[in-house]
């Protein structure tokens, strides 16, 4: 009997095309969404060579530093040059400005003058770097050298020299990971649609089909176990997908332990199933106003987790950690986070443990609710 | 008043989805625009570090006091992770960690380290350069035998040069990228609850026996959609002057100039387009599930595709080709144009016309569209 109420159960869930939607298709678009928004994002904010103008009249000429640090800076061999320098007159390098093919120039007269069109982070290295080439210049000027060969070298000690750092960042970096993270654990959470409407089946306040249900000669335990059970197993064929999507379509990266991932995966769809269940027992409405509250709550659960902004997460476990520490959806991102980014295994076993216990208490008030319903009439 | 009526009843019932979008437009952009300071003149970037001094020497505090002056200084809340989390979230770009006796080692040529955590972008490499100059710097008198206490003096003189430099613009750019930013994202909440909410009060009027009986009432049906278009465009009127409204709280009196003026222009335009949008999928879906499904997936679709969240200068280009196709696309361009404006005139509003013509031509479409599924439904009624 378990067996053809759960097999009966499955066939109803994958009938209902608003279910499938939410926790099958619309997972799948949000992701290639977030993947065609933040392809480019992470290499924009890295360093690249800056584009700047330098009048190239006599003045420039004439000075030595200046001459030396910009050859240095530009040169055209070197991949790790920080500017692409256009030399020319202030005319053309005004127009170029304009056309905002560079992001300022230079023009020397006594003192540098450094033309920009807006504030910015190129600007801003540009007049960083004209100051450190002041910096060679006067350092230069106040040890009094004589000789071209001693001022090259300190020239190139000051612009150049080693300066030892123990580099501890973590090896990945990648923050935009975020984002598919709170996509798994927004899954896992629609998993409770699923729940919710198997449960609404064979609850007799709720459905024709529950009255029904309610009056079979088959033990009711047997009967919400088999649908819940019906419920979990779509959930994790949805979850699997996504998992197969992101991973072989988009390249996310969840790290080296794909079973851990697993393991979380599985009680995160637990936690979904938790909440359909606690929202079909506690709420007295309709089918349509729990699919609204669930899909609702998830966004909100969704949003403080960092989906709509990856930094909320961060402002959120910074300032109001309460917030986050109550929440499934950033529990689940958090543990996928500490799997990627973190070598030891406490914050994970952490979110682990915050699920099970956040699953059992929604499950045990559920419990409390539903345990000897029974109707003269209804 | 009958319609407009059954309008406002629908319209109560859901205003939560209304003022939920309101207030996250103005809460995400307060947030996102809390940091950005209004500037008329050269303003350097100032990249986020947290720097720890377990030196506490001369050189220490006064390599610690240069850094403070060139950057913002982050604090980092005490507990285990919280650097590396503080990192990985870009909440600051560069961490040093100067090691007990650092300066005094250095001085006396020992094999020293700075410890340092960093991102990989444009502040981390900038605040590389303070660090490296500074370290240089004491390296470079060190090697000319100059000591300790002229060296701070020295160094610091040699430090404070500034180099003159002039803006050729005189235009506010960070409070017209708050203007751009807060019209752009309201492409976002103006389809997950304009059209949202016109889609789902039109399903509820096509509601088969609804309608049934709207058809055999003694009202003409043009008069019934008539008043029906125009409760949906006094719901449109009301969220644009409340969304302009929400413009003035979030990026202050910039609303009130001509870049603002254009922008709320080019509000209006897209608010119009929209409603025509919100009443062809009203008048085409008949099931109201789907419409959630459907507007939630065009809300982020174009959203994510045409710049709304993620400013159109860092999307691929194959992502904004794909953009073209919608309306959003061509508002949240014009807004980013807006604020490069620095005089206004023919050309420079060109592009912007452009586009504001483009948006007329797709509301004008949905207006056919819709006019062929009401020609349909009626014949098979």
């Amino acid at each position: 009997m378990y067996f053809h109420i759960f097999i009966n159960s499955l066939k109803v869930l994958f009938k209902n095309k608003m279910l499938i939607f939410w926790t099958f298709i619309f997972p799948i678009v949000l992701g290639t969404l977030f993947n065609m928004a933040f392809s480019n994002i992470e290499k924009e904010e890295m360093f690249n060579i800056i584009d700047i103008g330098i009048v190239n009249d006599d003045n420039y000429k004439n000075n030595q530093a200046y001459n030396m640090a910009f050859s240095y800076l530009g040169n055209v061999d070197d991949d790790n040059r920080i500017f692409n320098i256009s030399y020319g007159s202030k005319d053309k390098l005004q127009d170029m400005l304009e056309k905002e093919d560079i992001s300022g120039y230079l023009y020397l007269d006594t003192t540098a003058h450094i033309i920009i069109k807006s504030n910015g982070i190129n600007e801003s290295v540009f007049k960083y770097v004209v100051e450190e080439i002041n910096t060679i210049s006067n350092g230069i000027q106040e040890l009094e050298f004589r000789s071209i060969e001693e001022i090259s070298k300190y020239a190139i000690s000051l612009m150049n020299s080693e300066v030892k750092v123990n580099d501890t960042t973590k090896k990945n970096m990648s923050y935009t990971m975020i984002e598919f993270y709170t996509l798994i654990a927004m899954t896992c959470l629609y998993g409770a649609t699923l729940s919710m409407y198997s449960l609404n089946q064979i609850l007799p306040n709720m459905s024709n089909k529950g009255k029904r249900v309610a009056v079979s000669p088959v033990s009711k335990f047997k009967m919400i176990l088999a649908s819940l059970g019906a419920s979990f197993i779509t959930q994790l064929i949805g979850v699997l997908l996504l998992f197969i999507y992101t991973i072989f379509i988009l390249n996310v990266d969840y790290g080296s332990n794909i079973f851990l991932v697993i393991l979380l995966a599985i009680v995160g769809s637990f936690s979904g199933l938790a909440l359909g269940v606690f929202v079909s027992s506690i709420l007295k409405k309709n089918e349509n106003t729990k699919l609204g509250f669930i899909i609702g709550i998830t966004m909100v659960y969704s949003f403080f987790a960092g989906m709509m902004g990856i930094t909320m997460k961060y402002i959120i476990d910074k300032n109001m950690p309460i917030i986050n520490k109550i929440n499934p959806v950033n529990m689940i991102t958090d543990g996928l986070y500490a799997l990627y980014y973190y070598d030891t295994l406490d914050r994970y076993i952490f979110n682990i443990i915050s699920l099970l216990i956040f699953s059992f208490i929604l499950i045990f008030i559920s419990f409390i609710f539903l345990r000897r319903q029974k109707y003269d009439s209804i | 008043m009958t319609v407009f009526k059954a309008f406002l009843k629908i319209l109560n019932k859901n205003k939560g989805t209304i003022i939920f979008y309101t207030l996250l437009l103005i809460g995400i952009s307060y947030i996102n625009f809390n940091s950005l300071e209004s500037s008329r003149s050269f303003e350097q970037v100032k990249p986020k570090v947290h720097i720890r001094d377990n030196d506490n020497s001369t050189l220490s505090k006064d390599f610690v006091n240069y850094i403070t002056d060139n950057s913002e200084i982050i604090e980092i809340k005490n507990y285990d992770e919280a650097l590396d989390d503080a990192v990985f979230y870009r909440d600051i770009s560069y961490y040093i960690n100067i090691p007990e006796n650092y300066f005094d080692d250095l001085l006396n040529n020992k094999d020293v380290s700075l410890e340092i955590k960093k991102v990989n972008d444009y502040n981390a490499t900038f605040a590389e350069r303070f660090v490296n100059r500074y370290i240089r710097l004491v390296d470079f008198y060190k090697n000319n035998n100059i000591n300790q206490e002229e060296m701070i003096k020295l160094v610091r003189d040699n430090l404070n040069n500034t180099v003159d430099i002039q803006m050729t613009t005189n235009l506010d750019t960070t409070g017209l990228l708050k203007l751009s930013s807060y019209f752009d994202f309201s492409n976002y909440t103006i389809i997950a609850s304009l059209v949202f909410m016109i889609s789902m009060i039109l399903n509820s009027f096509n509601d088969l026996n609804i309608h049934k009986r709207i058809t055999i009432s003694s009202m003409n049906y043009k008069k019934h959609n008539r008043y029906l278009l125009l409760s949906n465009l006094l719901l449109s009127l009301g969220l644009f002057i409340i969304y302009v409204l929400g413009a003035f709280l979030v990026v202050g009196d910039i609303v009130f100039t001509y870049h603002g003026l254009v922008c709320v222009i080019n509000m209006g335009i897209f608010i119009v387009c929209s409603t025509t949008m919100a009443i062809l999928i009203g008048y085409l879906i008949t099931n109201r599930n789907a419409i959630g499904g459907l507007i939630n997936v065009i809300a982020l679709g174009t959203s994510f595709l045409c710049g709304s969240f993620v400013p159109q200068q860092y999307l691929p280009s194959s992502v904004l080709a794909m953009g073209h196709v919608f309306p959003s696309f061509y508002y949240i361009e014009s807004n980013d144009l807006v604020s490069k404006i620095e005089s206004f005139n023919l050309d420079s509003l060109r592009p912007i016309i452009i586009n504001n013509i483009i948006v007329i031509a797709f509301t004008i479409v949905f207006i056919i569209l819709t006019n062929i599924v009401i020609k349909k439904k009626r014949k098979i009624g």
